[in-house]
């Protein structure tokens, strides 16, 4: 049985050609105005019951998918075809009119999503229960937290009776809690048998919640199939783009990077709490001393998690050498790290690759937090004598 | 795909594709509204609740409006160009036309700029979008309810008999709704791609405020137009709206049945542009 079908949909926007039609789009004949494929002839089925990622880089077409999906806005071409009641989570709380209360916003917004009166009212204790606003919800939700005003949405978009659900990046917003209460929902949703579509950047997320994924490249479907290689494939096109050796850091010096590899205790995959060899590739034109190479990882969202570094200066002969380094417990998340090399020599920058690499965790001693702290446990009991 | 497996039909299955027929656009448009009357319902009830919430003299305001315009009309007419000699006192000849009056002009305004206001809404959540204007025309009907009021107390003021038609004015506001519906369709979905609307809206109502028999009685209109200016529907409801509430007078059939095609043939026009727009109405948002 199959709940959603796309057949060879895709997306143009017309663009005004030049800047003086900028503002005034309709005075300019369509044909002369630049076409703009967000989607091309995109085909794919998802059965019911099933739960299908869909991810790809910004701008490769996943939010105009949804929007599709959704009905927001309608195809240029093909056709998608749904059986049953849709229910899209692009943006928690996107209808909230900030001078109403909660109380009212439940029942505003509540409606907006497809509830009807009835439903609302029977379930407006649970919503505001599940929310965990009590006495706030009678006041004007301007007032509110942000995540409370989170939480309150949340709430209504769960209690949604929905055949198919689809979800847009919510997982990006919002604490680890309400993150782990999303995933929650989300298993249970999955177990009453509905029909889930998962849009996310968190590609651990993808492999855990989605029997398949959808790989999404400029607009065009690049790949189909189990999460798991789908996410390789999509973080191997990343990489690739990423991992430009070939860029000169600079005028070219006296020593270069080639080359950076991470390999955990089984080969590529690295685990949390497994031990982490890195391998940084260089060629010295001229011996140097005095040198320190530091290796950054860096969160998805950009900011520096840890680094490497080689601390005291090192001295590199002339020609090509590796530089090793050894962490014998990896204490970082599950995540996409990004690397950042910098090769130094008192001060002075010899090479810097911002972004050149990509290191993949993948889920091993699984613990909540940010990092994995090595520890053992003992049991110490005092016999007591009866 | 497999040839064999095929989309589940044991539920109601939409399909979305680019282009429709006119018939299917208004037979599915109609029934999808029909299905969203709780979504209306909440709309509705939101800008009323909206209207007036932080003001202080709250819904007071929705007296205020007609009756400041009213004793303003008078001061202005009945003294500077001299209306005194018509039967009806002239401030409830004023009033009572300025009752469908403020609904015409109030939905057409909110409804354009609603569109606008509604656009992080429909980015993000489907609804049928004819629902903005719609919940608007439908909210604006609450205004002259109070003005009726209104005007039912000056008549008693005047010792004017409330005669049995009245009641003739609801199938005429039915019909001047109908109207209106169509303008705000027509007017809000055009707005999203051309701001021209919002800016050149208010000089319009203000050129159909005075070719309409608001504030003059019908009767000062020069014989050589008369014809013309009873092509107008709006001239032949307001006057007709007016001559039964306080003239105790039938409107003609004629008349009605003209206003009656006129808005329906008027809101099918503007709910298929509307409808035709309406896909792709969020990317020019």
């Amino acid at each position: 049985m199959i709940d959603i079908r796309a057949e060879h949909v895709s997306k143009r926007y017309l663009l005004a050609s030049n800047s003086r039609f900028a503002n005034r789009q309709l005075l300019q004949p369509a044909r002369h105005r630049r076409a703009f494929w967000a989607l091309r002839d995109v085909s794919f089925d998802v059965r019911r019951g099933e739960a299908l990622g869909i991810v790809g880089s910004n701008g490769s077409g996943k939010t105009t998918l949804v929007k599709l999906l959704s009905r927001i806005t309608a195809p240029s071409e093909g056709r998608i075809t749904l059986s049953g009641r849709l229910s899209a989570l692009i943006e928690l709380g996107a209808g909230f009119r900030p001078d109403l209360t909660g109380r009212e916003n439940i029942f505003l917004n509540g409606s907006i999503l497809g509830m009807t009166h009835r439903e609302i009212a029977r379930n407006i204790s649970s919503i505001v229960e599940f929310s965990e606003i009590y006495d706030f919800i009678n006041l004007p939700v301007k007032k509110y937290s942000s995540g409370m005003f989170l939480r309150l949405a949340f709430s209504i978009a769960v209690h949604l009776d929905a055949d198919i659900l689809l979800f847009d990046e919510i997982l990006a917003v919002g604490d680890v809690a309400f993150q782990a209460r999303c995933f929650e929902r989300m298993e249970k949703l999955r177990r009453a048998g509905k029909t889930v579509v998962l849009v996310s950047h968190d590609l651990a997320a993808v492999e855990r919640i989605c029997d398949r994924a959808l790989l999404l490249r400029s607009g065009e479907a690049m790949m189909i199939g189990e999460p798991h290689p789908v996410v390789e494939h999509y973080q191997a096109l990343a990489y690739s783009a990423l991992a430009d050796f070939r860029r000169p850091g600079g005028p070219p010096g006296q020593v270069t990077c080639t080359k950076l590899t991470f390999t955990g205790p089984t080969g590529t995959s690295v685990r949390t709490g497994d031990p982490l060899r890195c391998c940084l590739s260089y060629e010295a034109r001229e011996p140097l001393d005095d040198v320190v190479v530091t290796v950054s990882l860096n969160w998805p969202s950009g900011y520096l998690c840890t680094q490497l570094s080689s601390q005291e200066g090192l001295r590199l002969e002339p020609g090509l050498g590796e530089i090793e380094f050894f962490c014998s417990i990896l204490t970082m998340q599950r995540g996409l790290y990004s690397v950042d090399v910098m090769i130094e020599r008192r001060g002075e920058v010899l090479d810097s690759r911002p972004r050149c690499s990509l290191l993949r965790i993948d889920p091993g001693k699984i613990v909540a937090g940010d990092f994995y702290l090595e520890h053992s446990c003992h049991i110490r009991q005092q016999t007591v004598d009866r | 795909m497999s040839e064999g497996s095929s989309v589940a039909s044991d539920r109601p299955v939409q399909v979305i594709c680019p282009l429709h027929s006119a018939g299917d656009v208004l037979v599915s448009g109609l029934r999808s509204l029909v299905q969203s009357a709780g979504l209306l319902r909440a709309m509705t009830v939101t800008h009323l609740k909206m209207r007036y919430r932080y003001s202080l003299l709250g819904w007071y305001w929705a007296l205020l409006q007609p009756f400041t315009l009213m004793v303003l009309y008078t001061v202005i007419f009945s003294h500077l160009v001299s209306y005194n000699d018509i039967a009806p006192p002239y401030a409830l000849f004023v009033f009572a036309g300025l009752t469908p009056w403020a609904f015409c002009s109030t939905s057409i305004s909110t409804s354009a700029a609603g569109m606008l206001n509604h656009r992080s809404l429909m980015a993000t959540v489907y609804f049928p979008r004819e629902i903005v204007p719609i919940s608007f025309v439908i909210a604006s009907l609450v205004d002259p309810a109070i003005a009726f009021v209104v005007l039912l107390s000056m008549m008693s003021y005047y010792s004017i008999p409330i005669s049995m038609t009245i009641m003739l004015t609801i199938p005429i506001f039915a019909i001047l709704a109908i109207l209106v519906t169509s303008i705000c369709l027509f007017v809000s979905s055009i707005q999203v791609r051309l701001r021209d609307i919002s800016v050149g809206l208010p000089l319009v109502l203000e050129v159909l405020v005075f070719t309409t028999a608001i504030v003059y009685p019908a009767s000062a209109v020069p014989v050589a137009l008369q014809s013309l200016y009873w092509l107008n529907p709006f001239a032949i409801l307001v006057q007709s709206f007016r001559e039964a509430a306080i003239d105790a007078r039938i409107p003609q059939a004629g008349d009605m049945l003209y206003c009656t095609v006129i808005a329906v043939v008027c809101f099918l026009i503007s709910y298929l542009v509307f409808k035709k727009i309406e896909p792709t109405i969020v990317d020019d948002m």
